[in-house]
């Protein structure tokens, strides 16, 4: 069937900088393993089997930087090998310990069976680097991984700042070419957050598109004539794509969602608060007190606080109805569109997901995507699936149009990152970004021990400038988790600046800030001046 | 009645240093505290005030800022003698984070993402009008030791929403003493209407507030604010001037155009595939389908499983107390 649009599915993968060194087992480390061993594992066998399979398809990910620095991280990966033989050890004795219960057992020797199994291809098949296994399939070309800011700053609040807005994507375009040893061609804003001026940065980091929530294009001045389903120019070379509404309330609605299923396996009820302590280890309790294993065995089941036992075979079943519904529901969409827009270009449906929400959160979320890359790849579809430079090489002539500011968090703005709970960060983030701009300008050069401590400031102030810990105050989460990394962060800043200014220079300082927050070794502190050269590469 | 609180030698220091002073670092806390009493006539009234709430000090607001710095270094010096077991327990931030996540922190803060991200722009208004009432006076968490101000003149208005601006300040020395000399506080929302600013509100603040939200009446519009004070005329007076600020459009723009671009080349073409009298009503439909939360046709069986799932009330967002 000839092909009337397109649906370009992103997945964007961020966790914020967790690594702590300074304890051996620190609980937000966490957030970290079970990402990999939820989400990015299982994901990429899955299109690595896609490729192998030959089955066609193209798909964006977003790999932030913070999450990649940690993902090649010796310390962390050796503690997620850690956290792997646990679980392994857990389930091994689950499956003993469930030698009586006939409902049970097969659930436990799941888990066991999925362990070993996520850690042969973790250390076999992705050498141990997943930042490696997926730049393998990006070469494929199926896959285009994309970066994001420096360290996830909310950008519109920094806005006064331009030359720290500057700074987090220059440091991002550099981290992601030397880690994935290709340029990136597209930028994922954090939190969808834009605003009009963001544009001339990603222009100038050559980056060829970005991504905005749906009233950031439709508010965009002059009115756009297709809707979310084209995207707009707002540069030269630089294009913004708008998020299609309905593919994500078919995904996150917490209404009409599909990982809402009662088959599907339950996120909450976990065996980390279910058995007795005895039966689970020191190592799977946090400062004494209980926390997820990733053993769960129960389904959603319903309204009701009385769970079933979870049953995998029924659940493969809904996740390849949820996919047929999801595919034949693009298909009416890019239809109806396409009758409506007839002979103005082709439709391109962007669909922006949190890559964690697929099996993290949704444990069968994995399986829907090869489910839909499947489906789609067959002959009788009227779309195909795409990359947002690909849509752009075949249909270069779009709309002009200058970008409405916009997020994707609640309200449609900036106000889940500026309100009363979190606030009060903002004039020091200023302050810290104008003396680190201050700082950068009067250096053009400097001594090797003075580019140390001028680059550390940069790192610190960027770690501070994470959009995850004002996401944390405003949500009431693990608030002094946030407001302690907020404040160390400037206040290692300050005590950088202070001795730069003062012109004592402490290297024992500096040198124990760089060994806990290790991240982008190349930055240069330059990026925060106006004339700053990005460095030059040779064509890989 | 809450008695007084002293320092410890740990917060003396960090008021010492956020204080600019010098040769601190090795004296004993009973001259730390001198130092310090010394140095609270150089201190502004907002941080004598801040400093006397600190210490839990009764009544101080209505004194004059002499008598205030004279009460607190009798306070700060008379803290020295406080014994040590009788100052607050003192629990480190990730002592507290790890006692707060209980389960794991990463999903709770997901659920949150999951619930708000299908929020659409329109829920914006309700949400900023549901809160008109007088925001409260932020201060930073006690858990945060960053300086209490950096006295750099700052005076930042930032768009928070289309309904809502946010503006923070931090007046040099000189500023801050001509902000005291004021019988009271007041900000001026001031709009462009063409080439000039014009006056549309004053808004009464409290002398201890370092940050205000301001409501606007519409978008699209600049915005800049002025901080001062009414002199014996009855005029306002700026001491401190804010940047301009433009509000955030929330409605669509009523230029629509059917000129294409070349993404590579920047070369302009005119699309002839589009009537120019129907490009509006294009555009409108467009809209329309691009806002659709939700497909028309939920027919399949996949739907009734949805369905079945709505049914249940849950979520895939919906938090379990367990958790918490």
């Amino acid at each position: 069937m000839q092909s009337k649009g397109y649906l370009a599915l992103v997945l964007h993968a961020h966790l914020p900088f967790v690594r702590h060194p300074e304890q051996e087992r620190f609980l937000e480390e966490d957030w970290f393993f079970e990402a990999v061993l939820e989400c990015y594992l299982p994901l990429w066998e899955r299109l690595d089997r896609l490729i192998q399979e030959k089955v066609p398809f193209k798909l964006t990910l977003v790999m932030t930087p913070t999450l990649m620095t940690m993902l090649k991280d010796e310390l962390l990966g050796r503690r997620l090998e850690r956290h792997l033989d646990e679980l392994i050890e857990l389930a091994e004795r689950e499956v003993h310990r469930t030698r009586k219960d006939t409902r049970v057992q097969p659930l436990a020797r799941l888990y066991a069976r999925k362990f070993k199994h996520a850690k042969k291809i973790y250390q076999e098949r992705c050498q141990r680097d997943l930042v490696g296994a997926y730049a393998r399939l990006q070469e494929t070309g199926a896959l285009e991984i994309i970066t994001s800011a420096a360290t996830h700053a909310y950008l519109p609040l920094l806005e006064p700042y331009p030359l720290a807005v500057a700074a987090q994507v220059r440091t991002a375009v550099e981290s992601h070419q030397t880690l994935l040893g290709q340029p990136a061609k597209g930028f994922w804003a954090p939190e969808c957050g834009s605003f009009p001026g963001l544009e001339s940065w990603l222009g100038e980091s050559r980056l060829g598109y970005f991504f905005a929530d749906t009233h950031g294009i439709l508010h965009a001045q002059p009115r756009p004539l297709m809707g979310v389903y084209a995207p707009l120019l707002c540069a030269p070379g630089l294009a913004v794509f708008g998020r299609d509404q309905q593919t994500s309330n078919q995904v996150w609605s917490a209404s009409e969602g599909y990982p809402g299923h009662p088959e599907y396996r339950d996120f909450y009820r976990d065996i980390g608060f279910d058995l007795k302590r005895k039966q689970l280890g020191p190592q799977f309790f946090s400062a004494g007190k209980r926390k997820q294993t990733g053993i769960k065995y129960h389904r959603i089941t319903g309204p009701t606080q009385k769970k079933e036992f979870y049953r995998p075979a029924l659940a493969r079943k809904v996740v390849q109805k949820h996919a047929a519904h999801f595919v034949a529901e693009r298909s009416r969409q890019i239809e109806r569109i396409a009758k409506l827009t007839k002979g103005l270009g082709p439709t391109v449906v962007v669909s922006l997901y949190d890559a964690e929400l697929f099996g993290h959160w949704w444990a069968e979320g994995p399986s829907f995507i090869e489910a839909v890359l499947r489906l789609i790849a067959q002959d009788d579809q009227n779309f195909e699936t795409i990359t947002p430079s690909a849509y752009l090489e075949r249909h270069p002539c779009q709309q002009q149009a200058q970008l409405s500011a916009s997020s994707w968090g609640q309200g449609g703005f900036h106000q889940t990152w500026l309100n009363q709970d979190n606030e009060w960060i903002y004039r020091h983030l200023h302050w810290a970004s104008g003396e680190m701009i201050r700082l950068a300008a009067k250096h053009p050069v400097a001594s090797a021990l003075l580019t140390r401590f001028l680059n550390q400031a940069a790192r610190e102030l960027m770690l501070a400038q994470s959009s995850d810990w004002a996401f944390i105050m405003k949500m009431k989460t693990v608030v002094p988790y946030a407001v302690r990394r907020t404040t160390e962060h400037l206040q290692a800043f300050q005590s950088l600046r202070d001795q730069i200014q003062n012109g004592q220079l402490d290297i024992s300082v500096v040198s124990e800030l760089e060994n806990r927050h290790n991240l982008f070794p190349t930055l240069d502190y330059r990026c925060y001046r106006k004339d700053y050269q990005a460095p030059k590469r040779s064509p890989s | 009645m809450a008695k007084p609180k002293g320092k410890t030698v740990s917060e003396m220091l960090g008021m010492a240093r956020d204080w600019g002073l010098t040769g601190y670092s090795k004296l004993k806390k009973s001259d730390l505290a001198k130092l310090l009493s010394k140095s609270l006539k150089h201190r502004s009234s907002t941080e004598l005030l801040d400093l006397a709430k600190q210490l839990g000090l009764r009544g101080y607001s209505r004194l004059k800022k002499t008598e205030l710095a004279r009460k607190l270094a009798i306070q700060l010096k008379s803290s020295t003698t406080v014994k040590k077991a009788a100052a607050p327990a003192k629990k480190s931030p990730i002592a507290k984070a790890k006692r707060t996540a209980t389960g794991s922190a990463r999903t709770r803060r997901k659920a949150s993402v999951r619930r708000q991200r299908i929020t659409s722009p329109a829920s914006a208004k309700t949400t900023a009008k549901a809160s008109t009432k007088a925001p409260k006076i932020q201060t930073q968490p006690v858990a945060s030791k960053l300086p209490a101000s950096y006295h750099d003149g700052q005076f930042l208005l930032l768009p928070r929403d289309p309904d809502w601006l946010y503006c923070y300040w931090d007046p040099t020395e000189a500023q801050q003493a001509k902000l005291e000399k004021q019988a009271s506080l007041s900000i001026r929302l001031l709009r462009r209407e063409d080439d000039n600013f014009v006056p549309v509100k004053l808004i009464p603040i409290s002398r201890l507030a370092r940050s205000w939200h301001l409501q606007v009446d519409s978008s699209a519009h600049s915005y800049q604010i002025e901080l001062g004070g009414l002199n014996a005329g009855g005029d306002f007076v700026a001491i401190m001037n804010s940047n301009v600020s433009d509000a955030l459009p929330n409605t669509p723009s009523e230029q629509v155009t059917t000129e294409q671009v070349h993404y590579q080349t920047d070369a302009k073409i005119e699309n002839p595939k589009i009537r120019p009298d129907t490009k509006q009503e294009l555009a409108e439909q467009m809209h329309h389908l691009s806002t659709a939360t939700s497909s028309q046709s939920m027919d399949s069986a996949a739907a009734l499983d949805s369905r079945s799932w709505l049914e249940s009330g849950r979520g895939p967002g919906s938090p379990d107390k367990r958790a918490h």
